[in-house]
């Protein structure tokens, strides 16, 4: 199997510095500072087609494109937020080669010259930010990070920032409020983060996954990096897969791969006994798709998945069996957005919780006829009304699985309560 | 009154150190306030506003957006069970009515000797582990009614080792409760 | 010359400068969209999302335009059917949880919500869940009530009370759905500026405690008029139920001046107009008590005496004291009165500062006179100095103004003061002077920017600060506690002109009352001027007054001694004008009804010399009549009568009589007041 990020992932103690380096660590950092210019850098990025990993696929290299010259200082802000329901991947690499990480983002660094970045970690991440913070301290012992990096004029400073629980600091102007030291409100656009960021200067944010590949685009060139993936979807893309199947975890796949073979190769298929009804390619705010067999073969891709009329967003695969209620499914899933919201804007402060509520109802067994138009309305009154895209995000799987499990709706409905969960089982 | 140890001021320190602006210290700073006090109480809010040289509404006005800081006191363990779609689908709902009833408490609640309190949370980035909880911010993953049991009993044991002094709310993990498989 | 660019809605096309936000545009054209966050003067933050509109070309759909610049070319609609359909769901979110008890709800008949609701919601609402709940009312401070129920999360009050005022109490509290306003565990919210959220709040939220289920808003009717209680004046709308009876006080956005807010003591100190104590018809003493009588046998009995004292002891044994809370024309016709009629020059505004002014000092005051400065050229100055002055305490609403300056547009503030004020934590550099030795500073000050001999920290800040433009000075024309008031003024003069020779320069004076400017403009001051002092005359222990008339000045409360009461009493005539039985009208033997500042048409002149109109608003009660008026008709039983039937008959003399008003009619005083066309270049 190509691997880029999980190459040494089962290398020993490649945790630790000495190790990382062993294994070509910071070969990557090295090139950048004593033989590139920052535009070079940026360039090779922008050649490699290497996109946002984070949910978005904005194409990074254009993305620190946009800093303005001459204005500094600049910031690079690492959203590792990671709160998508589904989604563990920056956790685990993260965790098992943080190495890469630190090295991806002071080249990224270097490339928009900053000479500071956060990595701005979810505050449950607790063990996590121990983590980092040794592998940070280890980089500044070993010369990897501070001032002067290999005899350059470049300084690097890297901080870890732990938040305290709110999905809506995964939007970069939320995390930037956050990192602030304020309530996690996303922010007016414009003026862009690119302008306007951090502390009021120009600042890039870019998903932990996204700056882990940029070492390896450095050290080997964008042609290399585009012989993984699809022409439109170029390199690998680290994919989570959960729910009950025989290997749950996360795999690093070449772009295009069908789906099939990520949930019955490598996560092992269902466990025994179980269906396959439905999945969710990108994490709670990715629409649903039926167990069909088509929707089997979906190249794993941005392009492929957003054919099949849903998003591969962080690439977060949530298996939903035969078993499962789909009406229990997406309460769960409106009583997450309803709990995130931050509450700043009107349509997504009380859409969100009106929706939970009266799939709730539905659930227990006082669903009405009209309860099926009355949330997709709902849905189209906070669909590009809200102020961020949670709002949107709130509404992709009532449409989807109003849409493709009608009957199971309207089964609850007609037989006034779940066929899957006892009356006793209500839920709160 | 203090009601911060001069290690928890210098841990402050440290943190507004690493920032071009002080404020931005502030959720760190509560994360030290919480792990010394146990929650937020108005001294450690006000302590911290000291420290960082703000108003004391501006930091009450950031502590009550996150969910982790607690504005009430809450048990020596704090069992925050994950709620959302990839736990609930492998048995998260059973998971915390079977702590809940073992417990003696509903979810958001604290039991009578102060020891426990249940949360239901939302996703906790560990949907391959599920059903999945955090116990003082670290991870207990693959839950089974029998590995929960292990964990209250040596919780209890743990806490009759170091006394339980009543009214000392300090919440930190025992190195035995860690899980060594993350 | 601002860029204008052309820009298309709902079918119009106009042209408005660049850069302007495409509601307030729409706004200036008379097109109406819905909003709830945004305010004109807290910015936007697009979290409402009540004024959605379509923009041609914008792929994303409706847009904000509360946040959203006009551009050239743009074409925008407002009405059309996609921007119906997202405004009827957001008021459908909106009256989800909201309790609709507009039945009982202050804010009804003049709420936003409801109003709006009405014009782009749902007729009917969808919700069926069970509503959210709060305790309600909170009681938020001494002020304000909170119903967290029909709170919409617009932010404004958090906004004013962290941007505005500063004084930031009211916060966003928890998360999501659950969001609410309130403060800081539950600690009382307790500002200077608190009824300012009362007014921005576009529902019933926020409500006064003093004004609480008083009235219902369509019993109401606004009238324009400016506040009585200092001399920034803030413009008001009186808001008056049956015609006689003020309610309340609410802004009435003047952007040179209040910039729409206003100061707690000016807001809610209306009570007095409809008192049931005020004073309604003329009163003769008779023995210890005071019996009503009508205008015509007080008129008698004032002309009889002061017939006999005149003619006994000479005119100039008659003083004549005015409070400076009277508008112009009532202060000129007393003025007018005093040296016609009475024929008498010992004429005096109370209370005022007592300086001893000699030469020089006349001169400083005509320097800083000379200088006067706007309040909006706040906004421009580049240093604003306060130099012994406390705007909070005298002035309250120009301390909103110097932190929009300092926010805004970037001014310097550098407060010199021996003591904090709540300025001293907005300024970039302070110093310091011993309590009282204000002299001594200007002294150190002025030295330091001829190059004299100053102390280092001195010089620093004269380096720093001072010599870069334009510089506005506010100083307190009151030096209260000052041990060297003519030494000071005269030292600020100086250092004002100083100054002013090297780089742009103007001056705000703190004053005592509504209308001090006014009654100094209009020279009611005694022969001798500054120095001079009719209330010492009157007072002195070597007092040779017999007889006097005093408006609506307190002397003996505000100079408390048993020897201002005896000396009162021992006159053979003492004329009190006023609106109650005042502590000095108890001493009287005449008292006549005053009409209050809502009882008739005048000007005052604000601290920037901004002229601008009070109105007949309510009537007077009983038969007072307004102080001119009640000169006038008292001149008619002398043989002096004066001739005037109409307040614009005074103004005109008045423009005859003082220069700087020349330029002024009464006919062309705009509704926000005007400044003498002579002052404004600054």
């Amino acid at each position: 199997m190509d691997r880029i990020l999980f190459k040494h992932v089962d290398v020993p103690d490649i945790n630790r510095l000495p190790v990382y380096v062993e294994n070509g660590g910071y070969s990557g950092l090295r090139k950048a500072l004593t033989e590139m210019q920052p535009e070079e850098v940026t360039q090779v990025v922008m050649d490699s087609g290497l996109a946002g990993r984070g949910g978005a696929a904005f194409p990074t290299g254009r993305k620190w494109s946009f800093i303005p010259k001459g204005v500094l200082p600049t910031y690079l802000a690492v959203n590792a937020d990671e709160s998508e329901p589904g989604a563990f991947k920056d956790r685990e690499l993260m965790e098992r080669n943080p190495h890469q990480l630190l090295e991806g983002v002071a080249i990224s660094a270097y490339a928009v010259r900053a000479e500071k970045a956060f990595i701005y970690i979810r505050g449950e991440f607790l063990y996590i930010e121990e983590i980092l913070n040794a592998a940070v301290a280890e980089a500044y012992a070993g010369g990897y990070l501070g001032t002067n990096l290999f005899g350059t004029a470049t300084s690097i400073d890297i901080v870890i920032h732990r938040g305290a629980g709110a999905y809506i600091c995964g939007e970069e102007s939320a995390m930037l409020d956050s990192l602030e030291g304020y309530r996690g409100f996303p922010r007016l656009k414009p003026p862009f983060p690119a302008v306007k960021g951090a502390y009021g200067q120009p600042t890039v944010i870019n998903n932990v996954e996204t700056l882990a590949n940029v070492s390896h685009i450095v050290n080997n060139g964008a042609e290399w990096f585009r012989s993984f993936g699809t022409e439109k979807s170029p390199g690998t893309k680290i994919c989570s897969v959960s729910g009950p199947v025989n290997r749950p975890g996360n795999y690093e796949v070449n772009m295009g791969t069908p789906f099939r073979t990520l949930l019955e190769d490598m996560a092992g298929g269902l466990v025994e006994g179980k269906k396959l009804k439905a999945y969710i390619p990108g994490g709670a705010s990715a629409p649903m798709l039926p167990g069909t067999e088509a929707n089997m073969e979906i190249p794993l891709s941005y392009e492929g998945y957003a054919a099949a009329g849903s998003a591969f967003g962080s690439a977060s695969f949530i298996i939903i069996p035969d078993d499962a209620c789909i009406i229990r499914a997406q309460l769960r899933i409106s009583e997450f957005f309803a709990h995130e919201s931050c509450g700043k804007c009107i349509p997504c402060r009380e859409g969100t919780p009106w929706l939970a509520k009266t799939v709730r109802r539905i659930e227990n067994g006082e669903g009405r006829q009209e309860d099926l138009p009355l949330l997709l309305d709902i849905c189209d009154n906070i669909l590009g009304r809200a102020f961020c895209p949670l709002g949107d995000f709130a509404t992709s799987n009532i449409v989807a699985s109003i849409k493709y499990f009608y009957d199971e709706y309207e089964q609850h409905i007609l037989q006034r309560g779940c066929p899957y969960h006892s009356a006793a089982s209500a839920v709160a | 009154m203090a009601v911060l140890s001069e290690a928890a001021h210098r841990r402050i320190g440290e943190f507004v150190a690493k920032y071009p602006e002080r404020r931005s210290a502030l959720l760190p700073a509560l994360h030290v306030a919480q792990n010394e006090v146990g929650w937020l109480t108005r001294e450690a809010m006000e302590e911290v506003a000291v420290i960082l040289d703000l108003d004391w509404d501006q930091v009450e006005e950031v502590a009550s957006f996150y969910t982790m800081y607690y504005k009430q006191p809450v048990g020596t363990y704090v069992l925050e069970v994950c709620k959302t779609l990839p736990c609930s689908i492998l048995g998260a709902d059973e998971m915390i009515d079977y702590i809940s009833q073992k417990l003696g408490i509903a979810p958001g609640e604290t039991t009578a000797d102060g020891m426990f309190t249940l949360f239901r949370v939302e996703c906790l980035a560990a949907c391959h582990r599920a059903p999945v909880m955090q116990v003082n911010h670290r991870y207990f993953q693959n839950l089974t009614q029998e590995k929960v049991d292990a964990l209250i009993e040596a919780a209890r044991q743990q806490q009759l080792r170091t006394g339980g002094v009543p009214g000392l709310t300090v919440r930190r993990s025992h190195p035995d409760l860690i899980e060594t498989e993350r | 010359m601002q860029d204008l660019v052309s820009i298309t809605v709902d079918g119009q096309t106009w042209q408005v400068p660049k850069g302007t936000l495409l509601w307030e545009a729409c706004k200036s054209q008379g097109i109406d969209i819905p909003i709830f966050c945004y305010h004109t003067k807290l910015g936007p933050v697009g979290a409402c999302r009540t004024c959605l509109v379509e923009i041609e070309g914008m792929s994303k759909g409706p847009t904000t335009a509360c946040s959203t610049p006009v551009a050239d070319g743009m074409v925008v609609s407002t009405r059309s059917p996609v921007v119906a359909k997202a405004q009827r769901g957001i008021f459908d979110f909106l009256l989800a949880n909201h309790p609709l008890d507009c039945p009982i709800c202050d804010r009804g008949g003049e709420c936003p919500l409801q109003d709006q609701s009405f014009a782009y919601g749902p007729g009917t609402s969808r919700y069926i869940e069970p509503k959210r709940h709060h305790v309600k009312p909170i009681v938020l401070g001494p002020t304000i009530a909170l119903d967290r129920e029909r709170c919409v999360l617009c932010w404004r009050c958090v906004r004013f009370t962290a941007e505005i005022a500063e004084d930031k109490s009211i916060i966003l509290l928890d998360r999501g759905e659950h969001t609410v306003v309130g403060t800081f565990q539950d600690e009382p919210y307790v500002s200077n500026f608190s009824g300012n959220v009362v007014e921005l709040c576009p529902v019933g939220a926020l409500t006064s405690r003093k004004q609480r289920f008083n009235f219902r808003p369509w019993e109401l009717q606004n009238r324009p008029s400016v506040c009585p209680h200092c001399a920034f004046g803030c413009n008001l709308n009186v808001s008056i139920r049956k015609n006689d009876e003020v309610i309340r006080f609410l802004s009435r956005d003047n952007p040179e001046v209040d910039d729409s807010w206003l100061c707690d003591r000016g807001r809610y100190d209306y009570e007095f107009v409809n008192s049931p104590d005020r004073v309604t018809a003329p009163m003769l003493r008779r023995g210890d008590a005071f019996v009503q009588v009508p205008w015509d046998e007080a008129f008698q009995f004032i002309a009889g005496r002061l017939a006999t004292v005149v003619e006994e002891s000479g005119p100039d044994t008659v003083v004549g004291v005015a409070s400076p809370r009277l508008t112009n024309e009532d202060l000129f016709v007393f003025k007018r009165f005093m040296n016609a009629v009475v024929g008498s020059v010992q004429v005096d505004h109370f209370p005022r500062p007592q300086l001893e002014l000699a030469g020089d000092g006349e001169t400083a005051l005509e320097t800083l006179n000379s200088l006067n400065a706007s309040i909006s050229s706040l906004d421009e100055a580049r240093t604003i100095v306060l130099l012994g002055a406390d705007p909070s305490l005298r002035e309250p609403v120009m301390e909103l103004r110097l932190r929009k300056a300092v926010n805004k547009h970037g001014a310097r503030l550098v407060v010199i003061n021996s003591d904090e004020i709540p300025l001293t934590g907005k300024a970039e550099a302070r110093l310091t002077y011993p309590a009282g030795r204000l002299a001594d500073m200007a002294h150190s000050l002025l030295s330091s920017l001829t190059g004299g001999d100053a102390p280092e920290d001195v010089g620093n800040v004269v380096a720093t600060y001072l010599t870069e433009g334009p510089v506005a000075i506010v100083y307190d024309d009151r030096l209260d506690g000052v041990t060297d008031k003519n030494g000071a003024l005269v030292a600020i003069g100086d250092l004002a002109a100083a100054l002013g020779e090297r780089v742009s320069v103007g001056v705000l004076p703190l004053l005592d009352a509504a209308n001090s400017l006014g009654a100094r403009d209009l020279g009611v001051l005694p022969l001798g001027g500054w120095g001079g002092s009719a209330v010492d005359r009157l007072l002195g222990p070597d007092s040779q007054v017999r007889a006097a008339f005093v408006l609506g000045a307190n002397l003996a409360r505000d100079i408390p001694a048993p020897e201002t009461d005896r000396r009162l009493e021992q006159l053979d005539l003492l004329v009190v004008n006023e609106l109650f039985l005042t502590e000095t009208a108890r001493l009287a033997d005449v008292v006549l009804p005053a009409a209050s500042f809502a009882e008739k048409l005048g000007t005052f002149t604000n601290s920037e010399r901004r002229i601008q109109m009070v109105r007949n608003i309510v009537p007077t009660p009983g038969v007072a009549r307004a102080d001119w008026e009640i000169l006038v008709d008292l001149s008619q039983y002398t043989d002096r009568p004066l001739d005037y039937a109409l307040p614009q008959q005074v103004w005109e003399d008045i423009r005859r009589d003082v220069p700087v008003y020349s330029s002024i009619s009464y006919d062309t005083i705009p509704p926000q007041g005007v400044r003498p066309a002579s002052l404004q270049r600054a």
